[in-house]
This record gives C-alpha cells, sequence and structure tokens, in this order.
C-alpha cells in the first residue's frame, strides 16, 4: 500500500524538475487556491492569474516557502491574495464578471426547490463580495475555506484576534444583509 | 432583544462547531441569545451551501499544460533551452542613462525600497508586465542586494524605448510602468516592470 506524498516531498522534487511531482501538487491544490482568489475578486480571469502566478513561482524558484516558519497552506494563500489584491487595486473592486456555477442539486428536489436554492446561494455569494476587503477575506479563508485562525492569520498577516473579529464583524454585516432578503432565519442579527 | 454581550463572540464559535457546553445552556434559557444562535447556525449553513456549490470550480484545464511545459524548460540543461540574450554592458549604460532622468521626474512619488538584500534578482528577465518580477539589475557588474539604501520611483516607459534598453520588440500599446530602484548617488540600480495590457 502506498500513501500519498506529502506536501514537502512534492516541493522538494518539483523544485528538482520533476514534472510528475508538480502535476501532483498542482493537482492538490489548484482547485483551493482558484476558488479562494475567484471569491475574493468574482473574477474568473484574475483567479486563474493567481493561480499561474503562484505555481509560475514556484517554477521560477520564486517560492520561498521555509517549512520551519508555518505550514503550506497560509503561505500558498498569502501569495493569491496577493496577486489578487494587485489586480484588484489595477481593475477595480470586486465584482461577479461571470456566471457563478449551478450548485449540485439533491436527487429529490424539485423545480422550485431549486431555484429557491439557487437563489439563496447566489444571494451568500453576492453578499460576501460585496463585504469590505478585509471582511471577505476572513470570512472566505474561514468560513468557506475552513483554515484555522492561526492559519489565516498567517495569510493575512495580521494577529489571531484580527482575524477572529473580522470574522465575526464580517459575519454580523453579512446576516444583516442576508436578513433584508429574507426575514427567516436572519431576523435578529445582534 | 439582543443577545447578551458577554455571550455573543461565544455564540458565534457555537455556530462555528466549536463545543461550548456552558453558551449552549446559557442560549436555551436567553431569548436574545437564542435569536442570535439560531441566526449564527443559519449565517453557517449559508456558507457551507455556497462553499459546496462552488467545490467542482477550478482553474481551466490548459492552465496545467501551461505551467508544465514551462516547468520543462525551466528544468532543461543549459544551453537546450531558448534563453534571452543578455544586454551588453554599454547597453546596460545607456538604459541607466535614460531612466536616472525618467526617475528623477518621478522621485517626488518616490517610496521606500526594499531594504538591504530585500531587493529579489533576476537578469536577463524578459519584458512582460508582471507585478512580481524581480529587479534586473542596470549599472552591470554592480549586485542590486548590497547594503546601499535604494529608493524606489515609479516611472513610465514607452514601449519604442525597450529594443534600446536590451528587450525585444513589443506590439503597440500604452507605455509600459516600471519601478526603478535608484542609488545614493542618483543612478538607477534595477528595474522591474510591473503592469502593462
Amino acid at each position: 500500500m502506498t500513501s500519498e506524498p506529502d506536501d514537502d516531498d512534492l516541493l522538494r522534487r518539483l523544485r528538482a524538475g520533476d514534472e510528475a511531482a508538480f502535476t501532483a501538487f498542482y493537482r492538490r491544490w489548484q482547485g483551493r487556491l482558484f476558488r479562494f482568489a475567484w471569491r475574493l475578486s468574482g473574477r474568473a480571469a484574475a483567479a486563474e492569474d493567481a493561480v499561474h502566478e503562484v505555481f509560475m513561482a514556484l517554477i521560477d524558484g520564486g517560492l520561498r516557502f521555509d517549512p520551519a516558519r508555518g505550514p503550506l497552506a497560509p503561505y500558498l494563500y498569502g501569495m493569491a491574495r496577493n496577486q489578487v489584491r494587485r489586480r484588484l487595486e489595477r481593475d477595480g473592486p470586486a465584482s461577479w464578471t461571470d456566471a457563478p456555477p449551478e450548485p449540485p442539486a439533491p436527487a429529490e428536489e424539485g423545480p422550485l426547490e431549486r431555484l429557491s436554492r439557487t437563489e439563496d446561494v447566489e444571494a451568500v455569494r453576492r453578499a460576501v463580495l460585496a463585504l469590505p476587503g478585509h471582511y471577505r477575506e476572513a470570512i472566505v479563508l474561514c468560513d468557506l475555506e475552513q483554515l484555522t485562525y492561526e492559519d489565516a492569520a498567517l495569510a493575512l498577516d495580521c494577529a489571531v484576534g484580527t482575524v477572529r473579529s473580522r470574522l465575526h464583524r464580517g459575519r454580523e454585516m453579512l446576516a444583516l444583509r442576508l436578513r433584508d432578503r429574507r426575514p427567516e432565519p436572519f431576523k435578529v442579527a445582534r | 432583544m439582543s443577545a447578551c454581550p458577554a455571550y455573543a463572540v461565544r455564540l458565534v464559535e457555537l455556530a462555528r462547531g466549536a463545543g461550548d457546553a456552558e453558551a449552549e445552556r446559557h442560549a436555551a434559557s436567553c431569548v436574545g441569545c437564542a435569536a442570535r444562535l439560531a441566526d449564527e447556525r443559519a449565517l453557517t449553513g449559508a456558507l457551507a451551501a455556497l462553499a459546496g456549490a462552488d467545490a467542482q470550480r477550478e482553474a481551466p484545464p490548459e492552465l496545467e499544460g501551461l505551467l508544465r511545459a514551462r516547468l520543462r524548460k525551466a528544468a532543461a540543461p543549459a544551453g537546450t533551452a531558448p534563453r534571452l540574450p543578455r544586454p551588453s554592458p554599454m547597453v546596460w549604460l545607456s538604459a541607466a542613462a535614460v531612466l536616472l532622468v525618467a526617475a528623477t521626474l518621478a522621485v517626488l512619488r518616490s517610496t521606500p525600497a526594499p531594504g538591504p538584500g530585500q531587493a529579489r534578482l533576476t537578469a536577463g528577465r524578459a519584458a512582460a508586465p508582471d507585478a512580481e518580477a524581480e529587479f534586473t539589475p542596470l549599472v552591470y557588474g554592480e549586485p542590486l542586494d548590497g547594503a546601499e539604501a535604494l529608493h524606489l520611483a515609479r516611472v513610465r516607459v514607452p514601449r519604442s524605448a525597450l529594443p534600446s534598453l536590451g528587450w525585444g520588440e513589443m506590439d503597440d500599446g500604452p507605455p509600459l510602468e516600471a519601478e526603478v530602484l535608484v542609488g545614493q548617488d542618483g543612478l538607477a540600480r534595477g528595474i522591474r516592470f510591473v503592469s502593462g495590457e
């Protein structure tokens, strides 16, 4: 029985030009980084650019990850986040410019239920994107990407307490936005 | 009715899955906190639905092929991959003179440069606009990452000037934005292109 190589092993091999290691590493991370950048920017092109730049840094040796200074995930998310921020500074605020994917539907779901669920997901997506950047980053990292506060703090280059307070404030703002759209169960968001 | 201030943060964490039996017991006996907890749980569920809806979203498949090709090219032994010719020292000196003028004009907008040793170097890098591009040394033979204090100035370089600076021809278009590291003697030390298309 063989186990999957860990990230450190893949990184070491791909830095030596091992294409199989690069492919495994890419397939392990590209989706997470793409979704993260896409949720931050609302633009598939910006997300694609962010993934491209992160992996180009790997190829060119510009990725200076040091395992002694922290785990890999926040490092990669931090790089992707910096790419998105530059892109937003250049192209303007985050906004959805391409159609989101259709969420997977449960087999027993009827057309009206599906419409309602799709609308709900869309409303949440837009509400997240409408948040100010700091709060959006905290919610995307902690609530959508499921990073710990510690890893999110490394990715955002701030204190753990800052992540926690941004997340709580962001959720408060999110609940307010969604409550206006759907009175239940967001009617008491204080 | 509002949630009790002492429980507000704990209710959020409870709704996000943290174990807090005491906060849960309190919410069961407090109308305001019960409503807040229901609200936070609904929000957690809505965010989970969003995460699930996007779970299959990935980078375009062609990106993997493009990056693998770049890896093969980067890993190829020296001499087997086409490389950009390194401009001669005279070209760099000319470039330094041109950029010095531009940098001087832009010095009022200058910002502190990366500290000594922080400027990242790559010799002979192509002029593809790239916010992550590393600085290319301009004064030939002098290392960029010495102990010298540098200033950073942003300039705009006409594309038509790129061949004379040692890079290849580029299509017509607006000037490229570049950042120039200027030494204490006023001479440009390095350049990187930060935006373009």
